[in-house]
């Protein structure tokens, strides 16, 4: 039986270090200022009254276009962050030395990962949040708004669910050495991006109906509906990876005591 | 933590964990290290493992743990089998698992506080644990002192201490050790030993105490084994006719007959909180039913 109580114990420390962590402030504030010099000549978008060239369309089409590749830049910075915050921390959780004392309380199995299942999932809220506030707050500074701009959001949590969950379903076990571990995070990492790749190559091979549920995200990707779907795909197989990963879990118990090795020798 | 439904008589049958005819060598190695070996711990009993380096002994230790499986033969840990995928809270551990290099039995980028937070966090939602005081413990082993160390920084001394008080906070009916005093200093020795006699003699824990040292061995357990070429051997506990002589004017030269261990630590303990003793002279002789 999963014990929430337990398992938030378990994940705590690592939700507080990274809510409490000033960096990801310090991020979004950089990312605020970096997108305010921007203004628009009537024709073309400039940095500092300097004209910047690259940019076509409308001011609106303009705008987007610009917040949609500045979210971009920060979405791979975010995703090598989030390999030494989280994906890296995450495979080593599998470890004999991350692992063996917590085996040795009075939790189980289950809470241990749930507890895992919980820490992809706030990490991958947060940094959506993050993103969020973002988009909001510059949105309203240069009056344009789209909602096609949340789907960049939404790429970015399902980017950290998706890779958190290919790691968790993966389940170390005591098969892969600290080496292993750290190449498999690696691989996470650029997994989804790598998928849309395969999506490119294998395009004619998926039945057009069924083309838009080929899980992928990455950042860069056109602002369509269509995405919507690829993005949406790759949360929801992460999240199911996470399940996965707990269900798996079901087959493993806490041997509390004598008292419960075997049916014969109970007297209830 | 004990049933209710299990009479105390049935319970103490079972073993906390047994090993029948188990083999067991690494994959990359054609050197047998246990071989047909057999070997059980029941509740209240304390037994000691002596050996060579590389003989061994900590391979059990891993057996018990699920770091590894045997090639043949049964191993149960609380009347089941064995898994790395199970938790075992009733299970205190203190030792240096190495299973891959680098690899220590405590978790890194940690506090020791935050570790200790967890760990009374998860013991106090458990009805049984909930009244434990940790405080007593925690002090005697000196946890406090270095509560604002990362978990990867502490000297092996203070690892050892750490893992101490995670396995004997929680009175868990199975103690196993492996070289647990190493590294520590004197001071500390006495206390994790203490503190783990105290476990045997008040919650009638089963103790499996792997050391290289004898004594420690003589002094925490009724039986000791000797792993060898990969066989396991009960060492027979002797008995030794002793004669004690001291400079004291109050005593006399005293003679024990068939003087066992613990009556040997016993007979030492009176002359050392004797101040009128300041010479003394202990010889024995192995038993044999004639008086000295």
């Amino acid at each position: 039986m999963i014990n929430l109580n337990k398992a938030w114990v378990i994940v705590k420390p690592e939700i507080i270090k990274l809510v409490k962590s000033y960096h990801w402030l310090i991020l979004l504030g950089v990312g605020i200022i970096i997108a305010t010099p921007f203004g628009w000549d009537q024709e073309k978008l400039t940095v500092f009254n300097i004209p910047l060239e690259g940019y076509y369309g409308s001011r609106e089409t303009v705008y987007i276009s610009l917040l949609h590749e500045l979210f971009s830049w920060a979405w791979i910075y975010i995703a090598f962050d989030v390999l030494f915050r989280l994906l890296l921390p995450l495979g080593d959780s599998f470890s004999v030395s991350q692992l063996l004392w917590l085996r040795l309380t009075p939790c189980s199995p289950v809470d241990i990962a749930v507890a895992r299942g919980i820490w992809v999932i706030a990490y991958g809220v947060l940094l959506g949040v993050l993103g969020l506030i973002w988009m909001l707050i510059t949105s309203l500074y240069y009056h344009v708004f789209s909602t096609n701009l949340l789907l960049d959001a939404l790429g970015l949590v399902s980017y950290i669910i998706f890779a958190g969950g290919m790691i968790a379903v993966l389940d170390f076990d005591l098969e892969f050495d600290y080496f292993s571990k750290r190449v498999i995070a690696v691989v996470a990492l650029f997994f989804p991006s790598l998928l849309g790749l395969v999506k490119l190559g294998i395009a004619n091979l998926i039945h057009g109906e069924y083309a838009r549920f080929f899980p992928y995200t990455h950042p860069f990707a056109m602002l369509t509906s269509e995405n919507l779907y690829h993005f949406g795909v790759a949360g929801i197989l992460g999240l199911c990876f996470l399940g996965f990963h707990i269900f798996s879990k079901l087959k493993y118990q806490t041997v509390e005591s004598l008292a419960i090795l075997d049916d014969e020798s109970t007297t209830r | 933590m004990q049933p209710n439904f299990l009479t105390d008589s049935r319970l103490s049958q079972q073993p906390l964990f047994e090993l029948k005819n188990v083999t067991f060598s690494y994959a990359n190695s054609q050197n047998q290290l246990l071989d047909h070996v057999s070997l059980s711990l029941f509740p209240g009993e304390t037994i000691g493992l002596i050996g060579e380096n590389g003989c061994g002994k900590s391979t059990i230790i891993k057996l018990l743990l699920g770091l590894c499986f045997p090639n043949n033969g049964t191993l149960n840990l609380f009347g089941r089998k064995v898994l790395w995928g199970n938790n075992y809270p009733q299970l205190g551990y203190i030792g240096d698992p190495s299973y891959y290099p680098g690899e220590l039995g405590l978790p890194t980028g940690i506090l020791v506080k935050e570790l200790v937070q967890i760990f009374k966090s998860l013991c106090q939602q458990e009805k049984e644990l909930k009244d434990l005081s940790y405080l007593e413990i925690e002090e005697r082993l000196q946890i406090p002192s270095f509560y604002e160390s990362d978990v990867s920084k502490l000297s092996k001394g203070q690892r050892i201490r750490l893992m101490a008080f995670l396995a004997l906070a929680k009175k868990p009916q199975l103690l196993i050790a492996d070289e647990a005093t190493e590294g520590l200093d004197k001071e500390g020795k006495e206390i994790v030993l203490s503190e783990v006699q105290r476990l045997a003699n008040c919650h009638q824990a089963g103790i499996l105490w792997i050391s290289h040292r004898r004594d420690e061995v003589a002094r925490l357990t009724d039986k000791v084994y000797e792993l060898f070429q990969g066989k396991l051997q009960k060492q027979e506990l002797q008995g030794f006719d002793c004669q004690i002589e001291t400079d004291s004017p109050n005593t006399e030269a005293r003679k024990y007959f068939n003087l066992s261990k613990d009556g040997a630590f016993q007979a030492l303990e009176e002359i050392f909180t004797d101040s009128s003793i300041h010479k003394f002279q202990m010889t024995g002789v192995m038993q044999k039913g004639e008086n000295l």
